[in-house]
């Protein structure tokens, strides 16, 4: 990543490597001295570590750290599949027809504005707090980027290719397999990265609402019950987790994408 | 086959800004004789790339039509184009993208990949057939593109300004290229140029299109002078400064008002 | 496919048409009874409800208009918080390579964080009144407002930095008078995002820690099983976030009117 303001053979003067170092290690020592001068409130840098690895090795609890993020995890992964189906099929619907999209599109412009966590108290009053209902809340969040994505790529094919198809010979049905598709294939899966970021913070937002397991429900106990402790670690694990996702999805992208 | 093709009365308007029609062809006639090596030359937006998409069957004209010896109209299927831009698809390799219009067509797999090595062997690619457009550079582009129009085997080929993108070296090589495929593979061209040169060095016949709206103000023979042309040679000159002194903006105004009468 | 032929005919009948149909399927479906009214409210319903919450401040406790000041006031506070700091940051980050290295690594480690999951830790420390809420929604725009305007200064191409070195000015003029400018669309475009995110994270936490704001209005409506008053207040949200990125659109026209 070249750097605006280096110019041409600007060499980085050695002490500059040091500097993320330096920024972690102060970052952790304003907090050790805000932990130390608040015990009740704060627990330190090595407090909140040790307690992770119990937590993640040494369970005392029924329902062990793991299990609470398996359970988000599996409810992200279940409605995420299901909105980039479902979210790719309505955005190659309004690309598509024409007419679909006038008549449809509209009400999607409608619904969109509102943000998914504004959806769950009305989602709580028709499925309840089961799993469907954390499931759905996760949809929208995810459903929503994957069909704005999937009809900008559309709306910004290069109309070229299309001629250049029609003049090769393609029939509406090659169009839309050989040409369409694959066209707007990067749009689809930048709609996929955001959706999968949207879907994880959507559950946490629902389980942190309405849920008897996962890192939601966790962080929202431990903060009803004053404990400081379990939300750093927590925190630490739905940050983790969300980074994770985001860095396997970009290798994935370059596998399946190589153009 | 297709035989001569007659295009007759083609014009075309477009809607213009701030209501009414803004005429971009009007009564554009020639003829395109079998298996010649036609080029309409003329400046950058007249209109060029529209009387293309027409012929192609990608736009519908306003008036006029385009047919066969036979009298039946042309159609999409008797004729393949190739483009400025190469639009060449980034998501297939080469030999994939020159297979394409074997694909549509219904060739089986194994056949329509032997035949693609072919064309992409008759373009001077043989080696490159399973990489990405993106690592090509322009030139190689146009001949990838050059051989998927081929590949389509097709009475006619259109080429809309190929070579504009490429610089001027490439430019003479893939002049010389196309020449060579032409005179190999024996199909009706049709060419546009904004570049007299290359209009001199390839065509067996010249119409110069112009105006405002445009049409085709004059045509040139030249299937009399003998092939491998040379650009210094004492007839082409001559000939150069004809089309030039003729091409200039006042003299195409003036035959636009005589031919309108 | 005739999207991409691209068709420039007005259109609205049909999309008028669309909407009356799906207004008509939503108070059919109730009034037949596919859903109980406890469940959804009509549309009609929907609209009454709307004009009577603008002076009554029933059953949640306050009017509409009320609501929506403390959640419209709390986002800007949180919002020109973020930018305020963090355009100037992304900018500086993205230009001088040491404030980069400094910068980022806090930055990337802060970032995965949802807005949301924020909230457990503020409000423990902060409690729960309007200066929790806006630190919340300062720590959630602040990601966008730095990353694009790192991005938009990134971006800018090599050559015009030369032309500004050949032309004699200083680094600091570079930066403020060749990258800044040509960072600009980006910025809004984090800018706008910044928005929507302090807008969304406003929601959560007025659904979680609040006594006032429309998130809590929705809450209230769902606790009381009035499925009007959620309605009405998820559309008020979504209309009123809408309109805020409209207008921050208008005036990104306005200020980059040398095109895109």
């Amino acid at each position: 990543m070249k750097h605006t303001s280096s110019h041409g053979s600007f060499q980085e003067p050695w002490w500059w490597k040091l500097l993320p170092v330096a920024s972690v290690a102060l970052f952790l020592a304003v907090w050790h001295g805000a932990a130390l001068c608040n015990p009740a409130m704060l627990p330190t840098p090595v407090e909140t570590i040790r307690s992770l690895f119990d937590m993640l090795f040494f369970p005392t609890t029924q329902i062990t750290l793991l299990d609470h993020v398996w359970a988000s995890l599996r409810r992200v992964l279940i409605a995420y599949g299901l909105a980039t189906l479902s979210g790719v099929l309505l955005g190659v619907l309004f690309g598509w027809s024409r007419n679909f999209h006038d008549f449809v599109y509209p009400i999607f412009e409608l619904l969109r504005p509102i943000p998914p966590i504004a959806w769950i108290p009305l989602i709580i009053m028709w499925l309840g707090i089961g799993e469907g209902a954390k499931i759905a809340i996760c949809f929208i969040g995810s459903f929503i980027p994957v069909v704005v994505n999937t009809f900008f790529g559309f709306t910004t094919l290069d109309r070229t290719y299309l001629k250049a198809a029609q003049v090769l010979g393609a029939r509406q049905k090659d169009l839309l397999l050989e040409v369409v598709l694959p066209g707007i294939f990067p749009n689809i899966l930048a709609g996929m990265k955001v959706a999968l970021s949207a879907g994880w913070l959507c559950v946490i937002a629902a389980e942190m609402i309405a849920a008897r397991e996962g890192l939601g429900y966790l962080i929202v106990r431990s903060m009803e019950s004053g404990n400081m402790l379990n939300i750093l670690v927590a925190l630490i694990f739905i940050g983790s987790i969300s980074a994770i996702l985001s860095f396997l999805f970009s290798k994935l992208e370059k596998v399946v994408c190589p153009w | 086959m297709v035989g001569d093709i007659c295009v007759r009365g083609i014009g075309k308007a477009f809607p213009a800004e701030g209501g009414g029609l803004h005429p971009v062809l009007e009564h554009v006639e020639f003829v395109i004789h079998d298996k010649e090596f036609l080029v309409l030359f003329g400046p950058s937006q007249c209109g060029k790339t529209v009387l293309m998409e027409i012929l192609a069957g990608l736009t519908a004209p306003d008036s006029g039509s385009i047919q066969r010896e036979d009298g039946t109209p042309l159609s999409t299927g008797d004729l393949c184009m190739v483009f400025q831009k190469y639009a060449l698809f980034p998501w297939k390799t080469c030999l994939e993208n020159v297979a394409l219009p074997m694909k549509f067509r219904g060739i089986p797999r194994r056949a329509r990949q032997e035949k693609a090595m072919a064309f992409l062997e008759l373009v001077g690619l043989k080696g490159f057939e399973h990489k990405y457009p993106r690592h090509l550079s322009g030139g190689m582009k146009q001949r990838v593109a050059i051989a998927r129009a081929y590949a389509k085997e097709c009475p006619l080929l259109l080429f809309d300004e190929p070579f504009g993108a490429l610089d001027a070296q490439t430019r003479l090589q893939m002049e010389e290229e196309l020449l060579r495929i032409w005179q190999r593979e024996q199909k009706t061209v049709v060419l546009i140029t904004n570049s007299i040169d290359e209009a001199l060095l390839l065509g067996d016949r010249i119409l110069v299109l112009d105006g405002a709206p445009a049409s085709i103000l004059s045509e040139y023979d030249l299937r009399d002078l003998p092939r491998p042309r040379s650009l210094s040679h004492r007839d082409i000159l001559a000939l150069r400064q004809t089309i030039l002194s003729n091409s200039s903006l006042d003299s195409n105004r003036q035959k636009e008002v005589e031919r309108r009468g | 496919m005739k999207t991409l032929r691209s068709r420039k005919k007005s259109a609205w009948w049909k999309h008028v048409t669309g909407v009356l149909v799906f207004l008509l399927i939503w108070e059919l479906s109730v009034r037949l009874g596919l859903f109980s009214s406890q469940q959804l409210s009509p549309p009609s319903q929907v609209i009454e409800t709307f004009f009577a919450k603008l002076t009554d401040p029933r059953p949640d406790g306050e009017t509409l208009g009320v609501h929506f000041l403390a959640s419209f006031s709390v986002t800007l506070g949180g919002f020109s918080l973020a930018c305020l700091i963090g355009i100037p940051l992304g900018l500086l980050m993205g230009y001088y390579r040491p404030v980069y290295l400094l910068v980022n690594p806090i930055f990337e480690l802060l970032r995965p964080i949802p807005p949301i999951a924020w909230i457990p830790i503020v409000t423990l420390l902060l409690g729960i009144g309007a200066e929790a809420r806006i630190f919340i929604i300062f720590l959630s725009a602040i990601v966008p407002a730095v990353i694009n305007s790192y991005t938009g200064i990134q971006r800018t191409p090599q050559t015009y930095i030369h032309v500004g070195q050949s032309l004699g000015m200083s680094r600091w003029r570079i930066f403020t008078r060749i990258c800044i400018p040509y960072a600009l669309p980006t910025l809004f475009t984090g800018v706008r995002l910044s928005l929507s995110t302090a807008w969304a994270a406003l929601v959560a936490a007025e659904m979680m820690a609040s006594v006032q704001g429309l998130g809590y209005m929705i809450q209230m409506g769902r606790l009381l099983i009035k499925p009007d008053i959620i309605i009405t207040g998820m559309l008020t949200i979504g209309c009123s976030g809408a309109l805020m990125s409209l207008l921050l659109t208008l005036l990104e026209n306005r200020l980059t009117k040398w095109g895109r």
